[in-house]
């Protein structure tokens, strides 16, 4: 029927489909309309054919035979100028012909539907009553010819009406398939490309925004999800060679030395010290990689509920400000009126947002310095913020510094795994929070905005 | 104390069997789930230790599976996953504690000291008393010597913690976890900050030291030996 890879196409099967059934549906109608119509104008005929022979009927018994073969004769002469083709005929009981057309009789009594020749100069087709009257056959016809056209008007309108339906739907396949085939194209070779290798492929959506593009849409949000998780590999394989090999390769010499040493008959016990530092600090590296990959992995969230900040805030001044005050820094939390900052998230994750926050700060700022820990809350959002005076961190450098393993060239001295704040953001991103660094003016300014809760979640 | 280490790995298996029986308890080492479940079954432990990757039965179905059968074994679950969605996960199955592998042996035996000490019934004791140090529950006071000591409310659940569990171990990471429900390794010293600050008022006025530092594992209160 079609060829199997234009049978593979959507929009020519549906064309092809629905053809069919305008077709079927035509000629199911057609066909009903055309016997309708033919069994009524038939009526019709019988009618006014039994009219005409009654008529005779009446005369012959009222007047006689010869009445009857002149009034035929009469009959004959008006039907041939009138616009209606009337045949009759009449045999005696011995088959002769006493009047009207030749060839017609005998016939059994009742109607008929037969081919005359040369009446009016035409063959036709008539509908013909006969009866026995007296023993004489009488037989009175009329044209169909009216039904003939009538058949002919039908069958000519539903063959055109067929011909339309059959161009306009192979125009319109032909339309839609080629519209389709142009999107699925683009659609087609943008997936292509991702399969390739070609991340930053995106599909095509355009401005109709009808399924296809719904379609397309979600498709594209998958392809971004994708290629984060997929950068996020990459990045954490980077992050592992750089910062995991140089650990790895001072335990291997202290190793090396201990057994060296050992061999010489000496103490090993300051390398084995070395050993399990190195070890320690690779586990810790570690673990940071591992919680921030499965934070960004989208830890569950179906384990978030109401936090209030204000008690999460208060519980790290808690722990942190006798730290901070043995080493001469002042921990304190500044809000305004008491109020409720209640967020939706993971407490224990949202603790150690803050905790880090308030460890970098320490870390990174010499003694004397003010850390203050900022609650406030405006249209639908809290906000938290953690700022010091300390040295802050160079404009350049700040979007840098929420990377993975990314330190200060000025920091690298400085005890702390670079994962830090990497974690905060892993953290604000999962609770669909934004993350800022400013200028303190001096120091730093770290600003996460978070969406509030909704009361009936507390 | 009689313990059923549930390990596949020899090495961190002997490891930890090896630890408590130089610390003078039982240990019994089997490698995979279904084997631990005859063991159970077979000998009253009075604690177990299960790795959550196991070949078959894995840990957290195998602490589903004793917790059904209604043993109440105390259990402290090892992951090498240290996200919090791991830990959820094993105190949900019925697990009493988790640690995330690699550990030191210290912080293991002390956790496991203070799963196997864990009163059946909590009986509500109103007064804690350590030699001639007495804390009033009720009250919120404590006594040394017959004066009385200012604590912050902080300090006073620090020094609650450590005068229920007089004479064991608590590590830093179960003092920021009892005392401020805490689940984060603070690369800060906070923990010696406040036990120093304790010790301040508890230990330095008074001739005898009843706070002590257990060297690479934690801290301890008890009374002079």
């Amino acid at each position: 029927m079609l060829p199997a890879r234009l049978w593979r196409n959507t929009p020519v099967r549906v064309g092809f489909l629905f053809t069919t059934l305008f077709l079927t549906v035509l000629v199911i109608a057609g066909a009903v309309t055309y016997f309708s119509i033919q069994d009524e104008l038939e009526d019709r005929l019988d009618a006014r054919v039994l009219e005409e022979f009654t008529e005779l009927q009446v005369e012959y018994e009222e007047e006689g035979q010869d009445t009857l073969i002149a009034e035929i004769g009469e009959e004959i002469t008006t039907s041939s100028k009138g616009s209606e083709s009337l045949v009759f005929a009449l045999i005696s009981k011995h088959g002769d012909l006493l009047a009207g057309q030749p060839g017609i009789l005998p016939l059994a009594p009742g109607f008929h539907t037969i081919e005359i020749d040369g009446v009016r100069d035409e063959d036709s087709w008539f509908r013909i009553k006969v009866d026995v009257i007296d023993g004489l056959q009488l037989a009175v016809g009329i044209n169909m010819r009216d039904i003939e056209e009538v058949r002919e008007i039908l069958v000519a309108n539903l063959l055109t009406a067929a011909v339309a339906i059959i161009l306009l739907a192979l125009a319109g396949t032909i339309l839609l398939t080629r519209r389709f085939q142009t999107r699925f194209d683009g659609l087609r070779a943008a997936l292509q490309s991702v399969s390739k290798g070609d991340w930053n492929a995106r599909l095509p959506v355009s401005s109709s925004k009808d399924d296809i593009d719904d379609f397309a849409q979600s498709i594209n949000e998958t392809l971004s999800r994708l290629q984060g998780l997929m950068e996020a590999i990459r990045q954490v394989s980077a992050d592992i060679a750089h910062d995991l090999k140089t650990p790895l390769g001072r335990l291997f010499i202290a190793t090396e030395e201990a057994l060296s040493v050992l061999e010489k008959g000496n103490d090993p016990t300051s390398y084995l010290q070395e050993i399990n530092n190195e070890a320690r600090t690779i586990n810790t590296t570690f673990e940071g990689l591992l919680s921030i990959s499965q934070i960004e992995g989208g830890a569950k969230k179906e384990r978030f509920q109401g936090v209030d900040l204000l008690d999460l805030a208060r519980s790290i001044v808690e722990i942190y400000s006798a730290v901070a005050e043995d080493e001469g820094f002042c921990l304190n939390l500044k809000r305004p009126a008491e109020a409720r900052y209640l967020v939706t998230g993971d407490r224990d994750l949202l603790n150690n947002l803050l905790a880090n926050l308030v460890e970098n700060a320490m870390r990174h700022c010499p003694g004397g310095s003010v850390i203050e820990i900022g609650l406030s809350s405006r249209d639908r959002a809290v906000l938290l913020s953690v700022a010091d005076n300390g040295p802050g961190i160079p404009a350049e450098e700040r979007d840098k510094v929420l990377r993975r393993l990314y330190r200060l060239e000025k920091s690298r001295t400085t005890p702390g795994s670079g994962l830090g704040l990497a974690l905060v953001k892993a953290i604000s991103d999962l609770h669909g929070g934004t993350l800022s660094l400013a200028d303190n003016e001096p120091g730093l300014r770290v600003s996460l905005t978070l969406p509030i809760a909704d009361r009936d979640q507390a | 104390m009689r313990v059923l280490i549930v390990e596949d790995d020899a090495r961190m298996a002997d490891y930890i069997g090896n630890g408590l029986r130089e610390a003078g308890h039982v240990a019994d080492q089997v490698a995979n789930g279904t084997e631990a479940l005859s063991y159970a079954e077979a000998t009253t432990y009075d604690l177990m230790v299960v790795d959550r990757m196991l070949p078959g039965l894995d840990g957290l179905s195998l602490v589903k599976v004793l917790r059904s059968t209604k043993n109440s074994v105390p259990i402290l679950m090892l992951t090498s996953m240290g996200g919090v969605d791991d830990k959820v996960d094993g105190l949900e199955a019925g697990a009493d504690d988790y640690l995330v592998k690699p550990f030191a042996f210290s912080e293991l035996l002390a956790r496991l000291n203070a799963l196997a000490r864990r009163p059946a019934v909590q009986q509500e004791e109103t007064v804690l008393k350590v030699a001639d140090l007495e804390m009033d529950l009720v009250r919120r006071t404590v006594k040394r010597d017959g004066q009385s000591i200012d604590l912050q409310p902080r300090e006073f659940t620090l020094l609650e913690v450590l005068m229920r569990s007089t004479g064991r171990v608590n590590t830093r990471t179960m003092l920021l976890e009892k005392v401020w429900d805490f689940r984060f390794d603070p690369q800060t010293s906070v923990v010696e900050t406040h036990i120093s600050r304790l010790r301040a008022k508890v230990d330095k006025p008074f001739d005898t030291q009843l706070i002590h530092t257990i060297r690479n594992s934690g801290y301890s209160l008890h009374a002079p030996r």
